[in-house]
Order: structure tokens, then sequence, then C-alpha cells
């Protein structure tokens, strides 16, 4: 399949904890839709659910919004679902 | 001043093919060229860095409208990439579906709005015209979007206002 060498040769300088949230922060916002999807709710009833305008909620559903737990916390009280769990110990062993 | 061009693809992935507007004379297309004004070192890189991140997961995930953060003019399906670092460095991009993605050019934002950008404007309108005319070549047959390709006529004529 065809690529760019100039991406290429960009993509192997990209620093990885850049990569690395920016894809957790897909991550996040995959799991926030998927919630949305299974209650029958749009982006625009989470804005009213947290007082928030609609813009606002799209800008943090696309993908490198950098989300607080605060702001994690907020969006998981108002949907009634986790979105991010932590590993403990015992899980990292097994 | 007239400009002549082409869209021609620049990437290629499982669910989704990434073009590029290459003008005429040219020797990289607007994608490359994009890049090529911000070596790694430059005051942009972690910027650069997402904007890279961010193309690779839409290379994974497909081009998801929920993904782009819509400029240009309503409907007309130009994108910006969104980033949130920094957030002052622009590449545009119009959407024509999940499966195809055409990159413009792009720059720093020394601007409001993109319309009162000298250097930004040109790219956001060239992407706006390309839409129209790939919208009005898909209404008469002369392109037609195949899965991830734009298969039909794909060299274009843009006027530019002097």
């Amino acid at each position: 399949m065809r690529k760019s060498s100039i991406l290429e040769n960009r993509r192997r300088q990209v620093n990885p904890e850049i990569r690395e949230s920016v894809d957790l922060s897909f991550q996040i916002v995959d799991r926030i839709h998927e919630i949305l999807i299974e209650k029958g709710l749009k982006q625009k009833d989470l804005a009213m659910l947290l007082g928030k305008k609609e813009a606002e909620i799209s800008r943090w559903m696309r993908g490198t919004h950098n989300f607080t737990i605060d702001t994690l916390v907020t969006i998981e009280r108002a949907l009634q679902a986790p979105i991010l769990q932590v590993i403990h110990q015992e899980e990292v062993m097994a | 001043m007239k400009q002549k061009y082409k869209i021609e693809l620049v990437e290629e992935y499982e669910n989704v093919n990434f073009y590029s507007i290459h003008l005429d004379g040219e020797e990289l297309t607007e994608m490359e060229a994009f890049f090529e004004k911000f070596p790694v070192g430059c005051e942009y890189d972690d910027e650069i860095d997402v904007i890279i991140s961010w193309i690779d997961k839409i290379a994974e995930k497909g081009a998801l409208e929920r993904y782009f953060r819509p400029e240009g003019r309503y409907g007309d399906g130009v994108g910006v990439i969104p980033i949130d670092v920094g957030n002052k460095v622009r590449l545009y991009c119009l959407r024509l579906s999940d499966k195809i993605l055409v990159f413009g050019n792009g720059g720093v934002k020394d601007a409001t709005t993109w319309e009162e950008s000298e250097e930004l404007a040109p790219y956001v309108k060239l992407l706006i015209d390309t839409s129209r005319f790939i919208a009005s070549r898909i209404s008469d047959g002369s392109i037609v979007l195949v899965d991830k390709e734009i298969v039909g006529n794909l060299n274009f004529t843009h006027y530019e206002k002097e």
C-alpha cells in the first residue's frame, strides 16, 4: 500500500508520549460515543446534562482533547457509566 | 490568477485513503509541503506530533465525521485537524466520506479567523472550491467515489482573485 516517504520519515520522530496521549484520548472519546449510542443520546444531550455548549462537547470528542480527571468524573456521573478503569497489580501479574 | 492542479493519492490504508492536492509545477503535494514547512526541532514540534498521531488514528479508524473540526463553510466538508496542544498550527482537509480524505496545506494561525489570514485563506478557499468542483463532477458522473477511491477526472483549474 502506498505511503509518503516524507510522512513516514516524520512519523518515525513523533514523541511516543504524544502518540500515546492521542491514542488514549481516542479510546476515551470512542467509549463516550459508545455510551451515548447505547443510551440513545446525542452529543447535544451530553452537553445539556453537563450544562455545557454542544460546541465544547464536539471539541472534546475529536480525539486530541486532554481530559482532566474532573471532566471524566463529571461525564461518568452524567452518563452513569464507567469510562476509565484503573488496573491493579494483581491484574497486571495475571 | 489561474492555478491548475490535480488530486493525487498520497497514502493508502485498509479503512481509508489519503489524497492531497498537487499544484502544477510543484514537486510535492500540498500535504507533504505542509510537513516540510515544520522540520523536526522547530518550535511547533509538539503540534506536528499531535497532527501526525491524529492522522494515524484516522488511518486506523476511518475518517468519521465526529473526529473532524469543521472549517470553511457549512456543509462543504472542509475541516481542520483538531489539536489541543498549543493550538496554533492548522492543517486543512476535505472529508469526502468515512473512507476518503483530501489534504490541503496549512500553516501557523496568524489571525482570529482563516478569512482574515493572508497565509491560510488561500489554502481553505482552494479546498472549498475543490469541494464544489467534486460535488459538481459527482452529480454529472465524471467523478465517482468507489469505496476508498476517487475515480474519474481529477484535474482541476482554480481561479484565484488577484
